[in-house]
């Protein structure tokens, strides 16, 4: 019931921001075209209710494999903890990245769903990174999280950590876990914990 | 360390150069590190076979970008980098097996 819960704060918090940022940008006006993925291997740190949601529907919509599950673990691990601008200049494909579309474009996350070009999209290459490249979308990612924490606490179901913001594919292995029921919400700081250890994984 | 974060040495890889590398640095007037210094995470990615070349390459472009270089040239010049990184790690794969 409280991952339930957690869940449609998310996606109402998610539908609702997308919306009103689409309308302020003016979808027509961006530059971004299907097929173009420079931005997939940006860094994307989404929360841990983004996690379950992405996870949830990866599995409603059966591309919950295995071969993607090793996938998102070896993108986890070359990630999580990895300084922003490292995992930038490395080129890291976002593992739900097929022949350069999106697998799961309708549950992307809302850092996804936000980001846009405005300019000539051969500049998105992490080589030319430049805020100015970019619409500045840094207020509507806060607040994303300003509502979706707001929604978490007023339907009594806020649970420390779960705002937490660690990479896409380390949201969505714990996603699968809570969801599973492999790890309880209490378990996931410590799960967190442990894949933070440095050096000794 | 080489992304500039704080980190227990301990769990860190550290390189030396070799006096050959050493001198080929001086050689070339270039400012001779006593060590390399990798954070556990940056190490990941510099061994990984994929991402590691990956950040080499555009690493390089971009310092050519910011020295000037046209960028057509710095993806030609920097490309050329990342085949010859690959091309080397096949070569010591095949040496190993």
């Amino acid at each position: 019931m409280v991952v339930e819960r957690g869940l449609a704060s998310t996606r109402l918090a998610k539908a609702t921001l997308s919306e009103t940022f689409a309308l302020k940008v003016g979808l027509d006006s961006t530059t971004c075209r299907k097929g173009c993925s420079h931005c997939c291997s940006y860094p994307v740190a989404i929360s841990l209710w983004e996690g379950l949601t992405l996870y949830e529907g990866l599995k409603a919509d059966g591309l919950w494999t295995t071969d993607l599950r090793l996938e998102l673990e070896r993108h986890s691990r070359l990630t999580f903890g990895t300084a922003p601008e490292i995992w930038l200049m490395a080129a890291i494909p976002c593992p739900l990245l097929v022949s350069n579309l999106c697998t799961a474009h309708e549950h992307r996350p809302f850092r996804c769903r936000v980001t846009a070009s405005s300019r000539d999209p051969a500049l998105c290459r992490a080589v030319h990174f430049h805020a100015l490249t970019f619409e500045d979308n840094q207020r509507e990612d806060t607040e994303f999280r300003e509502v979706e924490e707001r929604a978490a606490r007023a339907s009594r179901q806020y649970v420390r950590g779960m705002s937490e913001r660690v990479p896409l594919s380390t949201a969505v292995l714990i996603g699968h876990r809570v969801v599973e029921e492999l790890i309880t919400l209490e378990e996931i700081p410590l799960t967190l914990l442990r894949l933070l250890g440095g050096g000794t994984r | 360390m080489v992304c500039q974060r704080r980190f227990p040495r301990e769990h860190c890889t550290i390189f030396e150069l070799s006096p050959a590398e050493e001198a080929l640095l001086i050689k070339r007037k270039a400012r001779v590190p006593e060590e390399f210094v990798y954070c556990h995470y940056c190490w990941n990615i510099i061994k990984d076979p994929e991402a590691g070349p990956r950040l080499m390459r555009d690493t390089a472009e971009r310092q050519m970008l910011q020295l000037g270089v046209a960028p057509q040239r710095a993806r030609e010049i920097s490309t050329r980098y990342f085949d010859r990184l690959i091309q080397l790690q096949r070569q010591r794969n095949q040496r190993m097996h």
